[in-house]
């Protein structure tokens, strides 16, 4: 169980060489942060596979300001209308501020990626507003970052529950943290398939 | 036991979010669709209404065109044709009537030149448009015919006035050609929300819905419904055809 754990770095490696690889096909601000996202992920878990069990939590609360940062990029720079820019804005004033405060109250710090999953979610139902709202004509199968929310959706909406209760229960079964690895597989499968299928398209 | 309840509460609210995470992007899927045909549909209608603005500024066109060829030939040319007949039996006291001929080609000439205008057809002024078509009437003596204005005028659109006029030269056309009539009079009533427009010519008129059909009719009511316009025609036999258009400001 803990090899299917460990394992998913790979899958973060291979998202992100398939990024590199099409970088100028999808080139654009939001995909700049996108690949943040991924190497900022691949990084943490590197470290968080070295460092000692246990002692790692200094580590992910870093990657907790990274991994909204990249997120609230990646939206911030998708949204077009003025509204969805300022509500990512004030969101990321509020993460930002209570992020400061952890490392001064440092029980919040427990807290702080439940924080971060209530915060991205937002950003993700705007993005699928915007797009309903549009009044083009939009092939929204055959949007990269359509697919990209989908993943993301499925991952920090899917894994909510989980976050929530093992973070304030301190949950000691091990087996239960394959529910987020299983969620973040499909949330990579879904980033590789479309960067492969799509590839082809805006060739 | 807390422990196992907590993992059985994480299972289970794992797959419910996980069954509404899908859930929701199947329902984004479906409003996506609805909303990518809606658009399409639009903009077929769009792409409809242009094609059918484009083919009235071509009809318009071709009935200036044969309103000028006529008024060359009937009008403008046997006026000079009267002329040169004046000027070869010129004598000093009938020189003034082979001026005063000339003078009446040349604003005939003048008039012709209004219609002639294409950018007249592009960006047409609706009172305008049909004051210059009243005005011919009675200058050729077609039909003694009247322009009456009600309220303050308010802008149209100009795509919206090119049908307008359209639907108006078509009942001039019919009044003139085969109503027989002896006066045409037009209204435009410009109320605060709409625009009410009556035509009303004291000819034969006509009694049957299929001749209704067959004169055209059914084309003004069709271009009156692009317009989102109303065209009601109303005709008693020997007392003249009256076509009222409601049209939304």
């Amino acid at each position: 169980m803990e090899a299917f754990q460990n394992n998913i770095i790979f899958l973060e490696i291979a998202s992100l060489l398939l990024c590199l690889i099409f970088f100028n096909i999808f080139k654009s601000k939001q995909f700049y942060f996108f690949i943040g996202y991924l190497m900022f992920a691949i990084l943490a878990d590197f470290i968080g596979g070295i460092i000692e069990v246990g002692s790692d939590a200094w580590l992910y609360n870093i990657y907790t300001f990274f991994e909204y940062s990249s997120v609230a990029g990646i939206y911030y720079f998708l949204a077009n209308k003025q509204l969805s820019k300022k509500v990512v804005f004030f969101v990321s004033i509020l993460f930002y501020l209570i992020y400061t405060i952890s490392f001064i109250y440092h029980p919040l710090q427990r807290y702080t990626v439940i924080i971060l999953h209530f915060c991205v979610v937002p950003f993700l139902f705007l993005y699928f507003q915007e797009l309903l709202n549009s009044k083009k004509i939009i092939n929204y199968k055959k949007q990269l970052f359509f697919w990209i929310t989908v993943g993301l959706l499925i991952y920090y909406f899917g894994t909510l529950p989980f976050i929530t209760l093992s973070f304030i229960g301190e949950l000691q079964n091990k087996i239960l943290w394959n529910i987020p690895a299983v969620i973040l597989i499909i949330m990579h499968l879904i980033f590789i398939v479309s960067l492969i299928w799509l590839r082809k398209i805006r060739k | 036991m807390v422990e196992k309840n907590t993992e059985i509460i994480i299972y289970i609210s794992t797959v419910i979010v996980f069954l509404m995470t899908f859930g929701v992007i199947l329902l984004f899927s479906i409003f996506q669709r609805r909303k990518n045909d809606l658009l399409k549909d639009q903009e077929k209608e769009r792409e409809q209404f242009e094609k059918e603005i484009a083919e009235t500024q071509i009809e318009i066109r071709e009935e200036t065109l044969r309103n000028i060829s006529w008024e060359l030939h009937d009008n403008i040319g046997q006026l000079l044709t009267l002329a040169k007949i004046q000027l070869q039996s010129a004598t000093k006291q009938n020189i003034k009537e082979v001026s005063e001929t000339i003078s009446k080609g040349l604003s005939e000439v003048r008039a012709l030149s209004k219609l002639i205008n294409p950018e007249a057809i592009h960006n047409i002024n609706l009172k305008e448009a049909v004051q210059l078509e009243i005005d011919r009437f009675n200058r050729l003596n077609f039909i003694d015919s009247s322009l009456i204005l009600l309220g303050d005028e308010k802008e149209i659109d100009k795509k919206h006035s090119i049908i307008i006029f359209r639907i108006l030269q078509e009942f001039f056309s019919n009044t003139i050609k085969h109503s027989r009539a002896t006066t045409l009079k037009v209204s435009l009533d410009y109320q605060n929300d709409e625009l009410i427009i009556i035509v009303k010519d004291n000819g034969v008129g006509f009694l049957s819905e299929v001749k209704k059909e067959g004169i055209g009719l059914s084309n003004i009511k069709n271009r009156a419904k692009l317009i989102c316009a109303e065209a009601i025609f109303s005709s008693e036999k020997d007392k003249g055809t009256t076509l009222k258009i409601h049209y939304k400001l």
